[in-house]
């Protein structure tokens, strides 16, 4: 034993409250914005579309979505965080509920990825997985034993 | 036996530990792991077992802590 770590995929932004703000007017609308942890469209489209929406990517990247009767988009911040900016006839509550549940979803795909990924290129790190474990909390636990590094 | 446990939480963060390394054999493993997760490293630390094989004082486990931590 001799080092810990704690990683972040590149496809999650450092973790913030969800909560939503009202902006100004956009175009003569009023809209809300709620800020996600979110960087990664491809994800963020493919979690869209698990929970029942209509969406795609918008030219200038982004994407776009309608969820029943409500539209909304998402736009990338200063920092590649993906906004999520709903119109007026979204509540607060119901824009951080979906929001929240959009979240969920999309950690799930960051995991089922993350442990993909492991899974595939392991032996091109000089490691190979000795035991995979499930726990209560839903962790993939990962025992991989080391055969060489190529750094 | 050297070995790395994977800890892949539901919320898509991983907390990554390695074993039976001595010293700085350790070090190297926290650039390929970045590399084999597509993953950036937000934290980290020795664990006792580091100062024990090494038998370091605290005035080198102090200095260590510091590099580790430039690493990042």
């Amino acid at each position: 034993m001799s080092v810990s770590i704690a990683l972040i995929p590149v496809g999650l932004a450092i973790a913030s409250a969800i909560a939503a703000r009202k902006e100004a007017k956009a175009e003569g609308k009023p809209t809300m914005a709620i800020q996600t942890r979110m960087r990664d469209d491809e994800i963020l489209l493919e979690a869209l579309r698990d929970l029942g929406c209509e969406a795609q990517p918008v030219d200038g990247g982004g994407l776009s979505a309608i969820r029943g009767a409500f539209e909304f988009t998402f736009r990338r911040d200063e920092n590649g965080v993906l906004e999520a900016n709903f119109g007026a006839e979204v509540t607060p509550e119901e824009a951080e509920a979906f929001v929240t549940d959009l979240d969920d979803e999309y950690t799930r795909l960051i995991q089922a990825r993350v442990y993909q990924r492991v899974l595939e290129r392991a032996q091109q790190h000089g490691m190979a997985i000795e035991s995979e474990n499930v726990e209560d909390d839903n962790s993939i636990v990962l025992t991989l034993r080391v055969e060489e590094v190529n750094a | 036996m050297k070995s790395v446990t994977l800890r892949i939480r539901r919320d898509g963060t991983v907390e990554a530990e390695t074993h039976g390394m001595k010293g700085r054999e350790c070090l190297p493993y926290i650039a390929e792991l970045e590399r084999l997760l597509d993953a950036e490293v937000i934290d980290s630390d020795y664990t006792g077992e580091f100062y024990e094989a090494t038998d370091l004082g605290q005035e080198a486990a102090s200095t260590h802590r510091e590099e580790l931590h430039g690493n990042q």
